[in-house]
């Protein structure tokens, strides 16, 4: 039993991304969050936003002796710290983690502007560029951008590629255990209809509204971005339809709900898959991107302003992009890289498995998330969905 | 009455101590009763009547045994061995809640939540006394410790005398057989105390229940009992009436218990079983005749004994004036060491050679003129008459 | 000269309450009148859009949900915590240290952590498992449902029901229970009427202390409740973390404040009704 608590309590901690999960905050990474509560020596001045015509840049300068990075645990290769440090002579690399974006903002709210880099989701950019928490990259100065993919650049959190430099991304999907699941799950008409049905009681979800919204709008062939009344009415009637066949909802511990057979069919994240596949009990877990198309998320690197360490950090951010340091990110987190030149080194089995790097058929039919959190209808049916699993 | 609580001959048990009180039952009859806390044996063989409508107080000092006898007629604590009847019914395993006994403890025990009309009519309320019932006789009972208006008093508003008397009317509301109570006036101030000694005595005529009272505190005793047990280390010393302790306390630890005594070491050189009548040989060669207190004691001749003479018993004379020696009476030589006037009577201390240090107590009365003009170093003779020896075996 | 030291001695508390107590509480009220911003987060406004959404069936429902868990997890916590407390003060002797101590560690770990261990305890390879093959049905679990969140809800809480239930009924005299007794009290009616009554200041201390926590719980049923049981903790995350809608959050929690503010006062006034309208400061 020891050996169980000490799993769940591993994976809730150290998931890599618990993607918008609140559960595994502060309270069991012993956090070092501390920088963030107590540096905020720079003063009013980090508001101050950088908008304005033609963007004009500090001057390079030497790199400096440290680096404060704030970001998810876990989510960069130790190796490539240590050795970034060795070559470019930083002697402290902080490492910080927050638990979820909300977390982020508060503490750049707040006044934290002891940090130099940061890791939000893309659709969170647009807030801290409006709060003035984040500078404009100098592209001079981080030549290896020229990699990454054109399909990840201009999109609509970043219409002219100003303020982040994307890092990784991955999909919202179906995990389903093929040993007992043995009818086939292709879409989320499959998934819904499997749900309510003969897997009805076994199933999960993430406790997401944007991730679970992807199902009836996508079913429905919208975009899963839509805030369309009609759209949503439709969106919620499939949810209530589902909302009493469902488990749980869960983004913390589904990887063990579906370990333990509990659930066997489940709407997540790739997270869980590596580890899962590992372990011959659990080795039958799919990872399916459902044919109606679905929702992919993007994880960028971006500026603070007011960086203490402005050299470093530009230091860092060409550094990780450089196509053999950034296959070693992605060997290490098992996420997809945006950049090209990367898949060249980067483990065969990890570049052939379509969770990590789905085809491109695959690719085509995701659709990037927009922030659609202040649509108060979908947070209507959302409460509506949750209390409605209850009963 | 006998002397003695614990007679030679055992009693066969429970039909022969009835026998002794002549057929009628006793409120509390305790037989051989034993209590043992781990290895400490707090009551020892224990035998005791208690009378129906008398004054009881048990007197010891403080780890004597008297508050767990209390506690054991109460039914707070169960005897190891031996048996307690209330009202001739055994109470072995019998709840405190079933017996018709009730107690005013120490501090009093008032319920801080309830007034005072809620806490005396609590015992009546537990038998479903009815509502208007339980109004009279709670008036009635304040009425009897005369706190007749406080009904609607909270408890922590009365001085420490009112609540006193608040549990006392508690307690007697419900007319037990016997009332127990323990060292209830040890918390009041001395002059309140004195007024609340007497008010008990009257209170316990008034009613006629039987008082079972435990005190360390001799005078309080001697004040309110028809009979008092003197305990020691779990066993009674000695059983009897106030008068009867003080003039013929049986050894030497009732003899220095109650009141003040002078001892002086001897032997036993004659003694007179049928009178009780005694000589000793003192130390330093006095030879005084005197009342073997302890009827039942048989000592052997040459035994060693004390001869405790009360300080009022002795007389003080200046050597210049003494009276001639005479027949009946002691006389010793010695000089004053101290005199202290204590207003109604003096006391002296003597230096003698033959007796030691020895108290005396003289009334200011009469008779003191004589002495008045005595002071330290003076010489002196101490007189005192044969029937004020008093001859202790243990 | 002193009130000019008692000012002076009050002032550091008076600025805590301030600084944390009624600062916060004003700037939830201002926040609850105003609009979300663009982005998230607060944008002053002097709106009551907020308030009329609260009145919406599926938002009143939380409320509910949330009142009634928290009140039986309140009365599961005196049912646990009143013999625990009064066994602990009366009964234990030399060990009372010990077995506070016992109570207390727990609290050394992570809240979190302790709530995760439920779920291996209470899972379906363990307790519910169990259970499971005792009634004989294989789909038998005990972990989301609201079963397993008052577990939950009383575990966690317990201590803060014990500890001011401990404090009066340790404090108690001891004698007035004998004297009970001697007036012909047995031990139930001497408990109600004595013990239970000076027991009352604690009891209801401890009732606010759980009370309070529990309606605002969102842990416990997102771990241990699947996330099935949707509690005014629950919806507040979601209205502060994954919509960042503040004015609406702040809304919802005026409300909850208002819910317990008006739950905790029929309450008092109930217990104290019960004491023959006898006059007994409660906090």
């Amino acid at each position: 039993m020891a050996d169980q608590l000490d799993d769940i309590l591993r994976r809730a901690a150290h998931n890599r991304i618990p993607r918008r999960s609140f559960l595994a905050a502060a309270g069991l990474l012993g956090g070092s969050t501390a920088l963030a509560a107590c540096s905020s020596g720079g003063g009013g001045a980090s508001a101050a936003p950088s908008t304005g015509g033609e963007a004009t840049f500090p001057p390079a300068g030497d790199v400096e002796k440290q680096l404060f990075m704030y970001n998810w645990s876990d989510y960069v290769n130790p190796d490539n710290m240590a050795a970034f440090q060795a070559e470019f002579g930083v002697e402290k690399f902080q490492y910080d983690t927050f638990a979820n974006n909300e977390e982020l903002l508060a503490k750049l709210q707040a006044g934290a502007t002891g940090y130099d880099i940061a890791c939000p989701t893309a659709e969170y950019v647009p807030a801290m560029v409006e709060g003035g928490y984040i500078q404009k990259l100098n592209w001079e100065r981080i030549p290896n951008q020229k990699y990454i993919n054109a399909a990840f650049k201009k999109q609509g959190w970043d219409p002219n590629d100003e303020w982040q430099l994307p890092k990784d991304f991955g999909t919202t999907g179906i995990l389903y255990r093929s040993k007992l699941v043995t009818e086939p799950v292709t879409s989320w008409q499959e998934f819904f209809d499997l749900a309510k049905g003969k897997y009805s009681g076994k199933v999960v979800l993430v406790d997401s509204m944007g991730d679970v919204f992807v199902m009836p709008l996508k079913m429905l062939g919208k975009s899963l971005n839509s805030v369309e009344k009609a759209d949503l009415d439709e969106a919620r009637k499939i949810l209530l339809d589902l909302a009493p066949h469902v488990l749980a909802l869960d983004s913390d511990t589904y990887q063990d709900k579906l370990a333990s057979e509990e659930a066997v069919l489940c709407l997540g994240w790739t997270g869980p898959i590596l580890e899962l596949r590992a372990n011959a009990d659990t080795a039958d877990i799919k990872y399916v991107v459902p044919s109606e198309g679905s929702l992919y998320w993007l994880d960028t690197w971006v500026l603070i302003a007011n960086a203490p360490n402005p050299n470093a950090a530009y230091a860092w951010l060409n550094y990780v992009h450089d196509p053999e340091v950034q296959a070693a990110e992605t060997n290490f987190t098992g996420y997809g890289t945006p950049n090209d030149e990367a898949k060249k080194f980067i483990d065969a089995e990890v570049l052939a498995d379509p969770a990590i790097f789905p085809p491109d058929d695959v690719m085509s039919g995701l659709e990037g998330a927009v922030d659609t959190s202040g649509n108060e209808q979908r947070i209507d049916i959302w409460q509506e969905f949750k209390s409605a699993i209850g009963g | 009455m006998s002397l003695s609580a614990t007679p030679d001959t055992p009693l066969p048990g429970r039909r022969a101590t009835l026998s002794e009180r002549g057929g009628e039952t006793p409120d509390v009859d305790i037989v051989d009763v034993t209590k043992r806390f781990g290895d400490i044996t707090a009551v020892d063989a224990m035998r005791l009547s208690v009378a129906r409508g008398a004054f009881y107080s048990f007197l010891g000092p403080s780890g004597c045994g008297k508050t767990t006898t209390l506690r054991m007629i109460a039914g707070f604590e169960q005897p190891t061995a031996g048996e307690i009847y209330l009202a001739g019914e055994p109470v072995a395993g019998v709840p405190p809640y079933q017996r018709n006994v009730n107690t005013v403890f120490q501090h009093y025990a008032l319920f801080p939540h309830m007034n005072v009309a809620q806490n005396v009519g609590y015992g009546l309320r537990q038998r479903g006394t009815t509502k208007a019932d339980e109004a009279r006789r709670v008036g009635e009972a304040l009425e009897l410790v005369r706190l007749s208006g406080y009904e609607r008093r909270r408890t922590w508003e009365l001085s420490g005398g009112q609540q006193q008397r608040v549990a006392l009317a508690r307690a007697l509301i419900n007319q037990p057989t016997v009332l127990l109570l323990d060292e209830p006036l040890g918390a009041l101030d001395l002059k309140l105390r004195k007024e609340m000694q007497l008010e008990l005595k009257a209170l316990q005529q008034e009613v006629g229940i039987t008082f079972v009272y435990v005190t360390h505190d001799q005078e309080e005793a001697l004040t309110m009992s028809d009979t008092i047990i003197v305990m020691h280390h779990g066993r009674i010393q000695q059983q009897g009436g106030p008068a009867e302790l003080y003039e013929r306390p049986v050894n030497r630890f009732v003899a220095n218990f109650i009141g003040v005594s002078n001892p002086i070491d001897g032997k036993l050189v004659e003694h007179d079983p049928s009178t009780g009548r005694g000589v000793v040989q003192t130390d330093r060669g006095l030879r005084l005749t005197g009342l073997v207190t302890d009827p039942d004691a048989r000592p052997a001749p040459g035994t060693e004994v004390i001869v405790a003479v009360r300080p009022e018993r002795l007389q003080v004379e200046p050597a210049t004036h003494a009276a001639p020696p005479a027949d009946g009476w002691s006389s010793v030589e010695g000089r004053i060491h101290q005199g202290t006037y204590l207003g109604d009577h003096t006391e002296f201390r003597v230096a003698t050679d033959i007796a030691g240090e020895m108290v005396a107590r003289r009334q200011n009365a009469a008779g003191a003129a004589a002495i008045m003009g005595v002071g330290p170093g003076d010489p002196v003779v101490v007189r005192w008459e044969d029937s004020a020896n008093l001859i202790l075996v243990a | 000269m002193s009130a000019l030291l008692t000012t002076a001695l009050v002032f550091p508390a008076g600025l805590w309450y301030l600084a944390l107590l009624v600062a916060p509480l004003l700037i939830v009220v201002v926040f609850s009148f105003g609009t979300r911003a663009t982005n998230g987060g607060y944008e002053p406004g002097l709106v009551l859009n907020n308030y009329e959404r609260l009145l919406q069936p599926q938002r009143i429902e939380p409320f509910f949900t949330s009142l009634w868990m928290a009140i039986a997890g309140t009365i599961g916590c005196l049912l646990v915590g009143l013999p625990l407390a009064y066994f602990i003060a009366t009964r234990a002797g030399q060990r009372k240290g010990l077995f506070i101590l016992l109570l207390v560690i727990p609290f050394w770990t992570s809240f979190l952590i302790r709530t995760y261990a439920w779920l291996i305890v209470l899972g379906r390879e363990n307790l519910g498992g169990f259970i499971g093959e005792l009634v004989g049905d294989p789909d038998f679990r005990i972990l989301g449902t609201p079963a397993a969140v008052l577990l939950g809800l009383v575990y966690g809480y317990l201590p803060l029901m014990v500890f001011p239930l401990y404090v009066t009924l340790e404090r108690m005299d001891r004698t007035l229970v004998e004297a009970s007794k001697d007036l012909g009290a047995a031990r139930w009616a001497t408990f109600r009427q004595v013990t239970l009554p000076i027991a009352l200041p604690g009891l209801i201390t401890g009732s606010i202390l759980v009370f309070i926590p529990m309606m605002g719980e969102y842990v416990i049923p997102s771990i241990l409740g699947y996330g099935r049981t949707f509690l005014m903790g629950n919806a507040l995350v979601d209205a502060f973390i994954q919509t960042r809608n503040w004015p609406f959050g702040s809304a919802m929690a005026v409300g909850l404040i208002l819910v317990m503010l008006v739950t905790i006062t029929i309450y008092v006034w109930f217990v104290n009704r019960g004491r023959h309208g006898r006059d007994v400061s409660v906090l």
